[in-house]
C-alpha cells in the first residue's frame, strides 16, 4: 500500500509541478495579452481603415468632379 | 482494520491523479491557444506600429513639401 | 478513544481529499467547458482580423521592394511585412536625414530593421533552434549591428536581395544612429525575445490553413474531454463502492 501511495504521490507531485509551470506560462501569456489589449489594437486598425476610406473617398470625388 | 480507509484514500488519490492529468492536458491546450493568439496579436501590434510610423513619415513629408492640406 | 480519533482523522482525511478532488474537477470543467471555447472563439476572431488586415501587409510589401515571394514562402506575414516598410522609410529617411527634426524615423526604421530577421529565423526554423537563435539574437546589440545583421541576413535563405538593402539602409541610418537606436533595439529585441520564448515552443504554424487545424483539434478534443469528465463524474461513484464505509457528497455533483 505504501508503495502505491508513494508512487501516486510522486506522480502527483510531478503533475503538479508541470501544472504550476503551465499556469505560470498562462499568466505570462495573459500579461502579454493584456498589454496588447491595452494598446487598443482594434481601435487603431479602425482608425487606419477610416483614414484610408476617407482619403479614398476624397480622392475619387476630386477625380469625378475634375472629369465633369 | 484500516483497510477500508486505505482503499478509500487510494481510490481518491487515483481519482485526484487522473483529474490532475486531465487538467494538465487542458491547461496545455489552453497554453497553446494563448500562444497562438499572442503570436497573432503580436503581428497586429507590429502592424499598428508600422502604420503609425508610416503615418508619421507621410505627415512629415507632406509638411516638409508643403503639400499638406487643411482637413475638411 | 484512540480508535475513535483514528476514525475521525481518516474521515477528515477523506473529506479533505474529496474536497481537493471536487475542486480539481471543478477547475477542469471550468477550463474545458467555459474557458477554452471562448479562447478558441477569440482566436478565430483574431484570425479574421488578421485576414481582413492582410491587404495592409500586401500594400506595404508592394510599396516596398516587391518581395512577395519570400513573404509567401515564410508565410509569417508580419515578419516579412514588417521587413518591407523600412525600405520605404529608409528611402524617405535617406532624403529626410537632411532635415533636423527627423531622428524619430530613423531609430524606428532601424528598430524595424532588426527584428524581422529574427522572426524569419524562427519562422523558418520552428521549434528546434530557439536557443541558437536567441543566442544569435542576444549577440546582436552587444557588438556592431551591421556585421551581425549582415551575417544574419546572409543566413536567410529566401531573402537574396534583402541583406544588401538592409546593410545599405543601416549604413545610411547608422551615422545618424547614436546610443538611442541601440537602446531601442535592445528594448524591442528583449520584448520580441520574451514574446518569442512563448511563441517558439508553440510550433509556429504560420499558414491559416494550418492554423485552423489546431483549433478544430481543440474543438474535437474538448467534447472528448467533456465526455471524459463525464466519465470521471460517473466513475466517481465507482471507486468508492468497494470501500463504501463513508461517502461524502462533493460539490460538483449537482
Amino acid at each position: 500500500m505504501n508503495d502505491t501511495k508513494a508512487r501516486q504521490y510522486a506522480h502527483l507531485s510531478q503533475q503538479l509541478k508541470a501544472l504550476q509551470a503551465n499556469l505560470a506560462q498562462t499568466s505570462r501569456q495573459m500579461e502579454t495579452m493584456s498589454r496588447q489589449c491595452n494598446e487598443h489594437l482594434v481601435g487603431q486598425l479602425g482608425k487606419v481603415h477610416a483614414a484610408w476610406f476617407i482619403g479614398g473617398n476624397r480622392c475619387f470625388e476630386e477625380e469625378m468632379l475634375g472629369k465633369r | 482494520m484500516e483497510n477500508p480507509y486505505e482503499q478509500v484514500h487510494q481510490s481518491i488519490l487515483s481519482r485526484i491523479v487522473n483529474n490532475v492529468e486531465r487538467l494538465n492536458e487542458s491547461v496545455i491546450t489552453l497554453n497553446q491557444e494563448l500562444q497562438h493568439i499572442n503570436a497573432r496579436n503580436k503581428n497586429l501590434q507590429i502592424m499598428g506600429q508600422m502604420c503609425e510610423n508610416y503615418h508619421k513619415s507621410v505627415q512629415f513629408n507632406m509638411s516638409a513639401t508643403n503639400n499638406k492640406r487643411e482637413p475638411l | 478513544m484512540a480508535e475513535q480519533s483514528l476514525e475521525r482523522l481518516d474521515q477528515e482525511i477523506t473529506l479533505h481529499l474529496q474536497q481537493i478532488d471536487s475542486n480539481l474537477s471543478y477547475c477542469f470543467n471550468k477550463i474545458t467547458q467555459d474557458v477554452i471555447p471562448h479562447v478558441t472563439k477569440y482566436g478565430t476572431v483574431c484570425d479574421q482580423v488578421m485576414d481582413s488586415s492582410n491587404w495592409l501587409k500586401i500594400m506595404f510589401q508592394e510599396a516596398g521592394n516587391l518581395q512577395i515571394d519570400s513573404v509567401a514562402a515564410t508565410e509569417s506575414p508580419v515578419a516579412a511585412s514588417k521587413y518591407q516598410p523600412p525600405a520605404e522609410t529608409t528611402d524617405q529617411s535617406s532624403l529626410q536625414t537632411l532635415f533636423p527634426g527627423k531622428p524619430r524615423l530613423s531609430p524606428d526604421t532601424s528598430s524595424m530593421m532588426a527584428p524581422p530577421i529574427i522572426l524569419q529565423k524562427t519562422s523558418q526554423t520552428p521549434e528546434v533552434t530557439t536557443t541558437t537563435t536567441t543566442g544569435k539574437v542576444l549577440q546582436l546589440p552587444d557588438s556592431s549591428d551591421d556585421e551581425n545583421e549582415r551575417e544574419a541576413s546572409e543566413k536567410n535563405r529566401t531573402l537574396g536581395q534583402d541583406p544588401e538593402q538592409s546593410g545599405q539602409a543601416e549604413q545610411e541610418t547608422d551615422p545618424d544612429g547614436s546610443t538611442m537606436q541601440r537602446q531601442r533595439r535592445k528594448r524591442k529585441l528583449s520584448l520580441l525575445l520574451q514574446q518569442q520564448f512563448g511563441s517558439s515552443s508553440s510550433s509556429v504554424a504560420p499558414s491559416p490553413a494550418q492554423l485552423k487545424r489546431p483549433t478544430t483539434s481543440n474543438f474535437d478534443s474538448s467534447p472528448v474531454r467533456k465526455d471524459a469528465s463525464g466519465q470521471i463524474e460517473s466513475t466517481k461513484h465507482n471507486p468508492v463502492e468497494p470501500g463504501t464505509v463513508i461517502y461524502f457528497p462533493t460539490r460538483d455533483e449537482p
